[in-house]
C-alpha cells in the first residue's frame, strides 16, 4: 500500500512538473490561443497518443529566433 | 493558429493527436525533414511515423505587410490541408500494405546527422551548450538552416562535392513552370508557357492529387517532391483532378541541371552570407545580367575584400570567366564550386552605359570560421 502512495506520489508530481513547464513555454512563446489540447515538445508522447486513439499526429515545429 | 476562434479549424484540430515543437535538439532528423529555411513547418503522420504530408512552404517569395503576417500560408490552405491529411489517413489506415509504397517516399533517405547536436560544428554555436539546460529556454535552440549549412561547410572543408541538392535544396515548382493557390491543397493558378508543365499538358485550375504516386496535402508535399528528385532529373507521373471529374495523368519531365532554373540566394542565412564571403556584395537577377545592389556591410567580417573594392553599386555583371546569361545563385556555385581559390576571375561589367573588364582573385574562405 505504500509503495503505491509513492507510485502514486511520484506520478502526480512528474504530471505538476509536465504541466508547469508547458505553461511557462506558452507563456514565453504568447502561445495563449493554440488549444489547450496541445502537447508541447514531448514527440514521443505525440506518437503514444495517436496509436492510442486511433487519430493521426499533427507535428509543429516553429523556429524561435 | 487561433483555432478557438475558429470552429472550422478546431473541428479539424480536434481529429488530430497535436504537438507543438520549438526546441530542434533531440528531434529525429531522419523522420523530420524539411525545409531548413522555414520558421514554421507542420508534419501530418500516423502514430507509427509514417508520414502523410507536410504544410508550411517559402514560395513563392513575397514581401511581407503589417496586413499579411505570413503571404506563404492562409487559414483556408491550413484547412484543405488538414482535411487531405485525414483522407490519407483514413486510406491508411484502411489498409496499411496498400498505402506504404506511396508514402514511403514522404520519408527522406538517412540525413548525416540524426540529430542537430550531433553536427561537427555544433560545439561552435555557443547556444549549442544550452541545448539541454531547458526545455523552455528558447533561446537553447539550434536553428534547421544551421544544420544544412554544417552540412555544406564540412563537404568544403573536406573538399568533397557539393551537389546541386544541396544548394538548389526544396526548389520552387516555377522549375515546373508552375504556381499555386494558397487556399487549396495544390491547385494551379498558373502554368508558364514552354515549361515542362506545360509539356506535358497541364492546365489552370488543375488540382494536383499526386506527384510521382505521393498524395498532395499542400504546396510542401510538391516541393518535397521536386526536392527528392536527382539532379540529373527524371519523369514525374501527375495525376489531375480538371473540373472536379477527370483523372488525368501527365508525366512532367525534367532535365540534367533543372534545379538550376531556381534561386538558392534568398536563403539568407545561408547563402546571403556566402555571397559577401565570395563576391563582397550583394546581388540581385537581373533581365541583364547579375546586379550588384550593395556592398557587404562593415559588420561582416571577412568578405571578399578585392572584390568588394573593384565593384560598385549599380554594376550589372554581363559575363563571368566568359560564361553568360547566369543568375547570382549559379555565379556564387561557381565560385564555390568550380573555381579554385586564389585564381583570377574575370568579369565583363555594365557600368554608366559603358562595358568595364574587372578581375579579382577568389578568396581562400574557411567557412566554419566565418560565423556566417
Amino acid at each position: 500500500m505504500r509503495t503505491q502512495l509513492i507510485v502514486v506520489g511520484v506520478l502526480l508530481l512528474g504530471s505538476g512538473l509536465l504541466l508547469a513547464k508547458e505553461s511557462k513555454l506558452k507563456e514565453s512563446l504568447q502561445d495563449d490561443l493554440v488549444h489547450d489540447s496541445w502537447i508541447y515538445e514531448d514527440i514521443d508522447r505525440g506518437y503514444a497518443e495517436a496509436k492510442k486513439t486511433g487519430k493521426p499526429l499533427l507535428v509543429s515545429f516553429r523556429c524561435v529566433p | 493558429m487561433a483555432s478557438q476562434d475558429d470552429p472550422e479549424l478546431k473541428a479539424l484540430l480536434d481529429k488530430f493527436v497535436c504537438v507543438r515543437r520549438v526546441q530542434m535538439g533531440g528531434v529525429d532528423l531522419a523522420t523530420f525533414q524539411s525545409d531548413p529555411h522555414l520558421s514554421w513547418s507542420i508534419f501530418f503522420m500516423n502514430g507509427d511515423k509514417t508520414i502523410y504530408g507536410r504544410y508550411g512552404s517559402s514560395h513563392p517569395r513575397t514581401k511581407r505587410s503589417k496586413s499579411d503576417s505570413n503571404p506563404n500560408h492562409t487559414m483556408k490552405g491550413l484547412k484543405a490541408a488538414l482535411a487531405k491529411a485525414l483522407k490519407v489517413h483514413a486510406s491508411y489506415v484502411k489498409d496499411p500494405a496498400a498505402e506504404k509504397a506511396s508514402l514511403a517516399p514522404k520519408t527522406g533517405a538517412a540525413p548525416p546527422w540524426r540529430f542537430a547536436e550531433k553536427t561537427p560544428s555544433a560545439k561552435k554555436y555557443k547556444r549549442m551548450k544550452h541545448l539541454k539546460r531547458s526545455d523552455t529556454d528558447t533561446h537553447g535552440c539550434v536553428h534547421c538552416h544551421e544544420v544544412h549549412r554544417t552540412e555544406i561547410d564540412s563537404r568544403f572543408m573536406k573538399k568533397l562535392e557539393i551537389p546541386d541538392r544541396l544548394l538548389w535544396l526544396y526548389p520552387s515548382p516555377s522549375v515546373l513552370g508552375l504556381s499555386f493557390s494558397k487556399d487549396h491543397c495544390a491547385q494551379i493558378t498558373n502554368v508558364a508557357r514552354n515549361s515542362p508543365a506545360a509539356a506535358a499538358g497541364l492546365k489552370r485550375g488543375d488540382d494536383l492529387l499526386a506527384l510521382a504516386d505521393q498524395p498532395l496535402c499542400s504546396l510542401a508535399d510538391v516541393i518535397w517532391v521536386l526536392h527528392g528528385l536527382p539532379d540529373e532529373g527524371g519523369v514525374l507521373e501527375a495525376v489531375v483532378s480538371r473540373g472536379g471529374e477527370t483523372v488525368i495523368l501527365a508525366n512532367v519531365r525534367l532535365d540534367a541541371g533543372w534545379r538550376r532554373k531556381d534561386d538558392f540566394c534568398w536563403r539568407f542565412r545561408t547563402f546571403g552570407y556566402a555571397m559577401w564571403l565570395w563576391t563582397g556584395v550583394t546581388l540581385a537577377d537581373d533581365p541583364r545580367g547579375i546586379r550588384v545592389t550593395h556592398h557587404s556591410p562593415h559588420w561582416f567580417k571577412k568578405p571578399n575584400r578585392d572584390a568588394r573594392k573593384k565593384l560598385k553599386r549599380g554594376d550589372i555583371i554581363l559575363s563571368v570567366d566568359g560564361n553568360e546569361g547566369w543568375s547570382r545563385s549559379d555565379y556564387i556555385a561557381y565560385l564555390m564550386r568550380e573555381k579554385k581559390p586564389g585564381t583570377r576571375v574575370k568579369l565583363e561589367v555594365e557600368r554608366g552605359g559603358k562595358r568595364v573588364k574587372l578581375e579579382f582573385t577568389n578568396p581562400k574562405p574557411r567557412p566554419e570560421v566565418q560565423g556566417y
